[in-house]
């Protein structure tokens, strides 16, 4: 979930779908205007606007292609995406897959940067997840399609680091993560458990892309001459998952 | 214990076999390669074995056999105690046959030989192309493999690169045998970042790499047809469309090149255009430069870039029908007004700058001194009554939203000015098009147009006016829309600054054909059936090209002067003999004739020589009966025995002469022939008896029985047999002494004269 500022994010969601502001979201869209101030806007400008347009583009296929997915490799009625109650009742066993990155929101370079590279960190700890899940159990084309769209996400978004000169290296590996990822699968010793593992990591997946969405969307508006252009649909479902 | 018996009969075969390789093996051959790139050189050699039987204490030697023929000796050579070899130095031919023989003498035996083929490497994979499936989400490859060689295996593999995340991703695939085509697996092509593939060939020659392709998969995609959600039209003219992506690409943000194509609908200006754009889904289009007050129809399409040879378009989307917003009608109208006295017919159409600009379009025709409506209309002209100080019309048109501003018409009533030359000419260009030429007008009047108006001739009722105004210094111009073989009434009328010239109107036909009828004599001009101007016709004058007009006014004087002609020359001449009796031959009048005049040579005169060419023909106009009154029977009153008598006397013997009239009653030739006379007879008419015959005169009416009474005789009366016949009222037709009496009764019966009986007549 998108921890950080939710009620902003999800205010630019709201907005992003309607076809004039509202006057809260206005307010909020200003005062993100505000706090973004000058020099993020340099390093927003020199960023490539396909780049941005292509990454946009994949964030919204993995939001659609994620219930494809699960429904085509979960084949658990108990495990339903999206499902808030479902989402509760897992909290316990949730810890067996480790947590995603939380976005900061961008308001200058250095919370760029830092989200940039979260960015990163989190698609390819989902695409370590699903690699893992998929020893146990056996992918499917819609799973394999994910995949692709993860590691192409993840190619863009490095792309757009270096496009605004940040240096990956800089940000140390995420070593828990990769631990527990490698211990995954102690815990995958029963077809229930793979399920759930299963599920949890695309319930994951999806919320982060929900994050990475609000990022993107708050990227496009900070950037001048980028107009707004959002699929009513991953919004939609990015708000009904975030329980608003 | 079976397979001990399986395995003690394979040695046995093992071995026999082994003794069949050694005693025909002879030598052994080799060549480091079967196949070998044509034209390059190619090394046998040939071991001949120790035990060989054609060598073993014989003297002997190798030859080699290319293709059947005896290799040149320098080609061969001897490697060592018993190996041979040899070298050709450019092997071309596809197949070749290299056979080692050993000679003795010049009896030579083939010991061993091998195939050696001269090949090519495979020839480079050719149109590799590539298209993604974005509802199956293949991605699939193909390419042309070129002239394979049927007999020399070819592997193609295909390889895909692509950069992700500072990493080269390659993937190979080998393809199956045969096949020229690969679909990638997702997990190995981006959607939206650039790759590399191209395809290798191999064999066992070389490989060949075909060209590379660079671009992004989803470049080469085939979209879904886009949707247009929704049209909004601005009061400038402009629609502005709200649009979005096919469901399944829905999730795509960048800018995409599409084409918006608009069709006016029920528009008499059609009009389609088509406008591109590169615009990101689901943001707004903007098309201006529209008709208003019009209806078009919408449809788009989308590809991933025009600026790419990879990319195609889509199908068209769903066509959705907006209207622009109407405003008031603008531009020209182009009028024509007739006036004949009070009668005024104004005609009028759209000239090229002319928008109705909306629907509902009606026309107002209005005159402003007197302010006075004179016609409100839908059609295209409108006939009124206009009074003599109305020097102006005004036509305004009016649409759903406003009025256009006034058209000004002048009234021109003045009529006797120059007019337009005659020597129209009339070109037929094609079936439904003609050219019409006109001459100028005098001199002295300046021209300032001209109005052509033409009407269908043939259609009931009339056929509404057509009409075109012309700039002065035009002189023809091609009428088109016009049905073919139908006669069209064509005026061309002279505008001056005053007022309107005297027309010059003809007939014109697009394209003509025979008549369908034949012509009628009369004076009209127009037939339907005439299918085009009728240029000759038979007649008794006239055999040369004159049309229907003047060939009657040529004829008919012509008729009258000849008949007074001919009349004259009668008149001059018709008291002449001659000419009286070429013309008119004399014939007389049967009623004032008689039998006694035509003896004379007085009543032959005036009649033509009668010239007996062929024999005359018999006709018996009437008869005369003799009747013996010995007979036993009762005599009769009606019934005369004519035909006991006639067919006893049937002869007309010249040697009695005196029987001039020969009394033949044949009952066929005597039909119609009139009973002239009955002549009584008291004895047998042989007996000459002394007492003459009576006559008794039949029922007759013989028109040459005398013109005093031309009359009926008097009726048939009954004579007694005996002695009461000189009571009878008798002639005689033998007079003993003619006397007065007689000769009265011989002029009363002529034709009895030829009954004269004397002593020496024999009947």
């Amino acid at each position: 979930m998108c921890v950080r500022s939710a009620s902003q994010c999800y205010a630019l969601l709201i907005a992003s779908v309607s076809h004039s502001l509202s006057p809260p979201a206005a307010i909020l869209v200003t005062l993100v205007g505000i706090v973004a101030s000058a020099p993020i806007s340099d390093k927003l400008d020199i960023l490539n606007k396909d780049t941005i347009e292509q990454a946009h583009s994949l964030i919204n296929k993995i939001l659609e292609d994620a219930p494809k997915a699960h429904a085509a490799w979960i084949n658990n009625k108990g495990l339903t995406l999206g499902d808030n109650t479902i989402r509760l009742q897992l909290n316990y066993l949730k810890s067996v897959i480790p947590s995603a990155p939380v976005l900061q929101n961008i308001s200058n370079i250095s919370s760029m940067e830092t989200c940039l590279a979260d960015m990163v960190k989190g698609l390819q700890l989902h695409l370590n997840l699903l690699n893992e899940i998929i020893k146990k159990l056996a992918q499917t084309d819609q799973v394999n399609v994910l995949k692709s769209e993860i590691q192409e996400l993840h190619s863009l978004i490095k792309k757009l680091q270096k496009q605004a000169g940040f240096d990956p290296s800089k940000h140390a590996k995420d070593e828990q993560s990769q631990t527990l990822v490698h211990d995954l699968h102690k815990h995958l010793t029963t077809e229930f458990m793979i399920q759930v593992a299963a599920h949890l990591t695309l319930q994951q997946l999806q919320d982060f892309s929900c994050d990475v969405l609000c990022s993107f969307l708050s990227i496009r508006r900070m950037t001048s001459n980028m107009s707004m252009a959002e699929n009513p649909k991953t919004v939609q479902l990015c708000i009904n998952a975030a329980g608003l | 214990m079976a397979s001990v018996w399986l395995v003690l009969v394979l040695w046995i075969f093992v071995n026999a076999l082994i003794k069949v390789i050694q005693a025909s093996s002879c030598a052994q051959i080799h060549t480091p390669a079967s196949v070998v790139l044509a034209g390059s050189p190619v090394s046998v050699s040939c071991s001949i074995e120790d035990e060989c039987p054609l060598t073993k204490g014989k003297d002997f030697r190798v030859a080699w056999k290319i293709n059947n023929h005896f290799a040149p000796s320098n080609l061969s050579y001897q490697e060592s105690n018993r190996t041979y070899g040899l070298i050709i130095p450019s092997l071309l031919d596809t197949d070749t046959f290299i056979q080692c023989a050993v000679c003795e003498g010049e009896n030579c035996q083939i010991v061993n030989g091998v195939q050696v083929k001269a090949r090519y490497p495979p020839p480079v994979p050719q149109n590799l192309s590539c298209s993604l499936n974005l509802t199956s989400k293949r991605f699939l490859c193909q390419w042309d493999p070129g002239q394979e060689m049927a007999d020399l295996a070819t592997k193609y593999t295909l390889h895909i690169f692509s950069v992700m995340s500072k990493k080269v991703l390659s993937y190979k695939y080998v393809i199956p045998v045969g096949k020229h085509f690969h679909l990638i697996p997702r997990e190995s092509y981006p959607l939206l970042l650039k790759v590399e593939i191209n395809v290798t060939a191999v064999n066992v020659l070389g490989n060949a790499t075909s060209e590379t392709l660079k671009l992004i998969p989803l470049e080469t995609a085939m979209f879904d047809p886009p949707e247009i959600n929704g049209i909004e039209a601005d009061a400038v003219g402009c629609l502005n469309y709200s649009w979005s992506l096919g469901k399944s690409q829905q999730w795509l943000t960048i800018a995409i090149s599409l084409e918006l194509r608009l069709k006016t609908v029920n528009n008499r200006q059609n009009k389609e255009l088509v406008v591109p754009f590169t615009k990101k889904p689901r943001s707004k289009l903007n098309v201006c430069d529209l008709f208003h007050g019009t209806n078009y129809s919408t449809t788009m399409r989308v590809k991933y870039s025009s600026l790419s040879k990879w990319s195609e378009w889509s199908e068209w989307s769903d066509p959705k029908i907006a209207a622009t917003v109407m405003k008031a009608p603008s531009g020209s109208l182009d009028t024509w007004l007739k006036v004949d006295d009070q009668n005024a017919q104004l005609y009028w159409k759209p000239s090229e700058n002319f928008r109705a600009n909306g629907w509902n379009l009606f026309y107002t025709v209005e005159s402003m001194e007197p302010k006075k409506i004179l016609c409100v209309t839908q059609e295209s002209h409108c006939f009124f009554n206009l009074i003599e100080r109305v020097e102006k019309v005004y036509l305004r048109a009016t649409n759903a939203a406003a009025s256009s501003n006034h058209t000004e018409v002048p009234v021109y009533r003045n009529r006797g000015l120059g007019s337009v030359s005659c020597s129209s000419n009339v070109h037929p260009q094609s079936e439904t098009s003609v050219e019409i030429e006109w001459g100028g007008t005098p001199t002295s009047l300046s021209v300032t147009g001209y109005v052509l108006e033409w009407r269908s001739l043939n259609e009931m009722p009339a056929a509404p006016l057509s009409f075109t105004l012309m700039d002065k210094n035009i002189s023809s111009t091609i009428l088109t829309g016009l049905r073919p073989y139908q006669p069209y009434e064509v005026s061309i009328y002279p505008k001056y600054d005053k007022g309107i010239g005297i027309p010059c109107t003809l007939v014109a036909y697009s394209i003509q054909k025979a008549s369908s009828v034949a012509p009628v004599l009369n004076t009209r001009e127009y037939s339907n059936e005439r299918n085009g101007t009728i240029r000759g016709k038979q007649s008794l004058v006239v055999h040369q090209n004159l049309n229907g007009i003047e060939m009657m006014l040529f004829v008919i004087p012509a008729c009258i002067g000849l008949s007074l002609l001919v009349f004259v020359v009668f008149a001059c001449f018709g008291k002449h003999e001659r000419v009286k009796m070429c013309l008119w031959p004399i014939i007389p009048d049967p009623a004032n004739s008689s039998i006694k005049r035509w003896t004379t040579t007085d009543s032959m005169q005036g009649m033509p020589p009668f010239k007996e060419d062929k024999e005359p023909v018999l006709v018996y106009l009437s008869h005369f009966s003799l009747l013996d009154l010995d007979e036993k029977e009762p005599f009769k009153s009606d019934y005369v025995k004519e035909n006991q008598w006639s067919h006893h006397i049937d002869s007309c013997d010249e040697s009695h002469s005196s029987f001039q009239t020969c009394v033949r009653c044949d009952s066929e030739l005597d039909r119609d022939s009139v009973p002239y006379a009955t002549v009584l007879f008291d004895g047998p008419y042989q007996n000459h008896s002394s007492c003459p015959p009576p006559y008794v005169r039949s029922e007759s009416t013989q028109p040459l029985l005398g013109a005093d009474d031309p009359g009926s005789p008097p009726p048939y009366e009954n004579v007694s047999p005996r002695g009461s016949v000189s009571k009878v009222q008798r002639f005689t037709a033998f007079p003993q002494n003619p006397t007065e009496e007689n000769e009265e009764l011989w002029e009363e019966f002529p034709m009895l004269r030829s009954l004269e009986i004397t002593d020496t007549d024999h009947i």
